[in-house]
């Protein structure tokens, strides 16, 4: 086992055995990247913090079912991604989700609508300009597209680990994934044409 | 489509292409596709186009939790909160069954609560074994003296006195009694 696992396995027993300051630890090590993870789900500053909050104490409570097949962060970040899809359930977003299954819709969707390209973000743009243009076409696509992007192009997570978090195969992370971005491309180019280029 | 490698055509390629970028195949994979992409103009421009839609993700600001939200989790957590939901004041509630809380040195909030908890409950043992003393002792004034059983009062009542029966010793109650038990039939005397 590598030294953060083992580290991570460490924290975990002492959790369990009472040591609140094991715990603190604990989500010490992971919370900038639970919150970077969560914000691409909500933009609010209160909702955020409740969501991670939520994450780790979901996770406390839920320590004795880590059986540390999987890392603790591909375990932790499941329960994340898991807190904030309820959350967005409870809300009452995802309309898309409702009246199609996003499965069966994906590229053939942009079928007719011209070769038409996103071109990469431009130079002059600030970094946080590219993010808000980001989100705003990630909010278009349902969850499970959504999530599949964020956790490959914000958290670089591999595909495997994608698979283990959302419980699917590879085969099903790639196809998703495929789709995915094909729906992103779509909704980027529809609310901001402008970041379009003509195809070949 | 200009597909010139030997190993691939356009149509096994693309599919590829996406999981190159991503750095998902494996070395076997991956050589017969570069080589294909050095060749083939169509597929290094869908190669082109999959990175151009990459570089939006690209991170924004970095985020970074608040000052003492670690600790403030961990007293939740501990506290017995269970997320989700009005969070419940850390003192109200018992924390899990499962973890028995430490009393991590140091931590003067962690380590008070265990100790007023200990002291409410002596104090309440104690109140419910002085009740039960109290309750024990007016029993046992109330009913020590009392016979037992009904032949029990029968020997007593046989035992006492008539002042001890009536509680009296005036010689007017004495008078009384003994016409109370005087033969049936005899006219009482009349003290005019």
């Amino acid at each position: 086992m590598e030294q953060a696992a083992q580290e991570d396995a460490t924290l975990v027993q002492e959790t369990m055995e009472g040591n609140q300051l094991s715990f603190q630890l604990l989500v010490e090590r992971y919370q900038d990247r639970i919150f970077g993870l969560v914000r691409h789900y909500t933009r609010n500053a209160v909702e955020l913090e409740d969501l991670v909050q939520d994450t780790f104490i979901k996770a406390f409570h839920r320590l004795e079912t880590f059986q540390h097949q999987s890392s603790f962060s591909t375990w932790l970040y499941r329960i994340a991604v898991n807190t904030s899809l309820d959350f967005l359930k409870r809300r009452g977003r995802n309309p898309v989700q409702s009246v199609e299954d996003p499965e069966l819709v994906g590229a053939a969707g942009l079928a007719g609508r011209g070769p038409r390209e996103v071109a990469a973000p431009d130079a002059d743009l600030e970094r946080q300009e590219v993010a808000d243009v980001t989100h705003e076409a990630l909010e278009e696509l349902p969850e499970i597209f959504r999530t599949v992007l964020i956790l490959r192009e914000f958290e670089e997570m591999a595909y495997q680990d994608i698979a283990d978090l959302l419980g699917i195969s590879i085969g099903t992370v790639e196809s998703r994934l495929f789709r995915a971005r094909a729906r992103f491309k779509e909704a980027l180019l529809r609310l901001h044409p402008e970041f379009g280029q003509d195809g070949r | 489509m200009v597909g010139r490698s030997v190993e691939l055509t356009c149509k096994d390629a693309a599919p590829l292409v996406p999981s190159y970028l991503d750095g998902e195949l494996t070395e076997p994979q991956a050589a017969p596709l570069r080589q294909h992409l050095l060749g083939c103009v169509a597929c290094r421009e869908v190669a082109k186009d999959a990175k151009a839609l990459s570089a939006w993700f690209e991170p924004g600001s970095a985020v970074q939790a608040p000052e003492g939200f670690a600790a403030r989790v961990a007293r939740r957590a501990f506290a017995g909160d269970l997320g989700e939901g009005p969070v419940a004041a850390p003192e109200q509630v018992e924390p899990p069954a499962r973890v028995q809380p430490a009393v991590p040195p140091g931590t003067a909030t962690a380590g008070a609560q265990p100790e007023e908890g200990a002291l409410l409950s002596f104090v309440l043992r104690l109140t419910a074994a002085a009740a039960v003393l109290l309750l024990t002792l007016a029993a046992a004034i109330q009913f020590g003296d009392r016979p037992a059983t009904g032949e029990d009062l029968r020997a007593d009542w046989d035992d006492m006195s008539l002042e001890e029966r009536y509680g009296l010793d005036d010689p007017a109650m004495e008078e009384a009694e003994r016409r109370r038990t005087a033969p049936r039939g005899g006219r009482p005397t009349e003290d005019r």
